[in-house]
């Protein structure tokens, strides 16, 4: 059974991330690869002591990156959008998640 | 989380400013974001290149420790929140946002600390100097922030400590006298010095004719000398015996063991001599004192000390002296400027210190330790001249040192601040032609062009120090003319 801290890695605190927040009530996560929207979900309602709507989730290539002639690749990730339910205070992101 | 800021360097932070990063500051966040996560507060000042002692501010004599409370009406607090926040909304750099598109919340909770700290460096000076004006304080001391509350929404409030310039008087300044020793030069002080340099320039002859030895004379002598008794546990090094060859001593001279000079008077050249000598327990070699030394002298030679003649020659010998008559009344001259020079700083010395003792006043511990910072700049100075390795500097003791320069700092910055007063009441000024005279002396000092200098001390405001440091000897120099 997968923690609420091994569940959700950081809050995505982005310009993208930022405008949701406002105008969707949408907080955007990076979390674990192998997590389920569900997990999510109960994960934040957790974490923020809030409703959660929806979680749409999606998975993200590490980028290729280079040092000299090797090549490597960040790790892959995956996003989550969660939208909480109408009404519910948005929470601050603390930052060290 | 890693965050990279790239903001402009702000670690400009003025004199007036400084202390507020040593005080304690109440912990008041200023924005609801501000609960935790706060990226490292980085010190923006520079600490190297001085010393720590004085960044926790000296601890204040409190009899001239004196303080204000002032407040900061709100609105112009948070107007100068609000042009910060924006400022470094313009310059923050945070991963995820493009350029100057931040939001301002996340401005306020990431940079708090910092916006924090501009905001009272952009609001207090000001302020603090107002209250400074209003009450009349001749500040001696960096202030000092003791306390203060902020919080959004409500007045700036602050209470500062400080040190001000103690009230005394120097009424009757007139009437303390010292003792001022004549300055003139007598003519067996002359003789005595003359016969000094005299002495420099003799050399040793020696004695053709065969005569025994006698009280003035050098005799050249050759010597063993056994130690006895050997004390037990001694190392053979130190009984081993003495030993010396071609030494040359005068008999009966103040330098010249007397046991030495009776067994030698009367020796004639090629003579042999036995004789012992007990050395004293307080000798100061060591290894000697207290001993039984039985010593084989062989007499090789008398020497004489022959002195120069004074004449034009020697004259002449010595320097760019036409006669003898002409060394005699140059050289009388620099001695008698010497000696005025040391009867005036040894009379001035004691003036003041006679000063001191008359006006009795607080004095500012901040004044006190930077006059121990200044002594001991001077002193390092010194050290690095004499070619001490800085490694070893840091090495010092430098609270100790600080300790032992207290006394005598005290005493100075004492008689500075009576100087100062009497120059007060004496009208003494500095006039720009003296100013000029001492800088040019200071340019050729620190072979440094006039013009460089000027600017420098301007800048770093040495200048206003200089001018001060002259107005007090002025005002020695009176007090000592009329003595």
């Amino acid at each position: 059974m997968p923690t609420t801290y091994t569940v959700i890695r950081r809050a995505l605190i982005t310009e993208k991330g930022m405008s949701v927040k406002e105008t969707e009530g949408t907080l955007v996560f990076e979390v674990a690869e192998a997590a389920t929207k569900t997990e999510v979900k109960q994960a934040v309602e957790a974490l923020f002591k809030v409703k959660v709507n929806s979680v749409r989730t999606a998975n993200f290539a590490g980028k290729e990156r280079r040092r000299g002639k090797f090549t490597g690749f960040r790790p892959d990730w995956k996003k989550a959008y969660v939208r909480l339910k109408a009404g519910e205070k948005m929470p601050d992101y603390v930052n060290n998640l | 989380m890693g965050t990279t800021l790239s903001i402009p360097d702000q670690s400009t932070t003025d004199l007036s400013t400084t202390d507020l990063n040593n005080t304690d500051i109440v912990e008041t966040p200023t924005a609801a974001e501000n609960t935790s996560a706060q990226p490292e507060h980085e010190h923006d000042h520079d600490h190297a290149g001085h010393d720590h002692t004085h960044q926790h501010g000296p601890v204040f004599n409190p009899e001239v420790t004196r303080s204000v409370e002032v407040t900061i009406p709100e609105d112009e607090v948070s107007r100068a929140m609000r042009s910060t926040v924006k400022r470094y909304q313009k310059q923050a750099r945070i991963p995820g946002f493009r350029a100057g598109k931040v939001p301002e919340s996340l401005v306020r909770a990431r940079f708090s600390e910092r916006i924090r700290q501009e905001v009272l460096e952009a609001v207090m000076p000001q302020h603090f100097q107002k209250a400074i004006t209003d009450g009349n304080f001749r500040l001696v001391s960096q202030p000092q922030v003791v306390d203060m509350t902020m919080e959004d929404g409500k007045p700036l409030w602050f209470k500062a400590s400080f040190e001000v310039m103690p009230e005394f008087s120097v009424d009757g300044y007139p009437d303390v006298k010292v003792e001022k020793p004549s300055a003139a030069f007598s003519d067996e002080e002359f003789a005595g010095e003359v016969e000094r340099v005299r002495d420099s320039r003799s050399t040793m002859e020696p004695v053709e004719e065969e005569r025994p030895l006698v009280d003035g004379d050098w005799a050249q002598i050759t010597f063993t000398g056994s130690v006895q008794p050997a004390a037990e546990g001694e190392s053979a090094k130190e009984s081993a015996p003495l030993s010396g060859e071609d030494v040359i001593l005068e008999v009966g001279g103040s330098n010249t063991l007397t046991a030495f000079s009776e067994a030698l008077r009367g020796a004639t050249v090629g003579q042999e001599l036995k004789f012992e000598v007990n050395y004293p327990e307080d000798f100061g070699e060591k290894r000697l004192a207290g001993k039984n030394v039985s010593y084989d002298v062989a007499v090789k030679g008398i020497k004489r000390r022959v002195q120069p003649e004074l004449n034009d020659d020697f004259a002449k010998e010595l320097g760019d002296y036409s006669s003898y008559e002409d060394f005699k009344a140059k050289f009388r001259e620099n001695l008698q400027s010497e000696k005025d020079r040391r009867t005036e700083t040894d009379t001035r010395d004691r003036l003041l210190t006679a000063l001191s003792e008359r006006f009795q006043f607080p004095v500012p511990e901040s004044m006190i330790q930077q006059q121990i910072d200044a002594r001991l700049d001077r002193g390092l100075r010194s050290l690095a001249a004499q070619g001490m390795r800085e490694e070893d500097m840091k090495r010092l003791d430098f609270a100790r040192l600080r300790a032992a320069q207290r006394d005598s700092a005290t005493s100075e910055v004492k008689s500075l601040l009576i100087l100062d007063r009497i120059a007060d009441a004496e009208q003494i000024g500095v006039s720009d032609q003296e100013l000029h005279q001492e800088l040019e002396l200071l340019s050729l000092q620190l072979r440094e062009p006039l013009d460089t200098l000027q600017v420098r001390l301007t800048q770093d405001g040495s200048m206003a120090r200089i001018r001060e440091q002259i107005r007090r000897d002025k005002t020695a120099k009176l007090l000592y003319e009329r003595l």
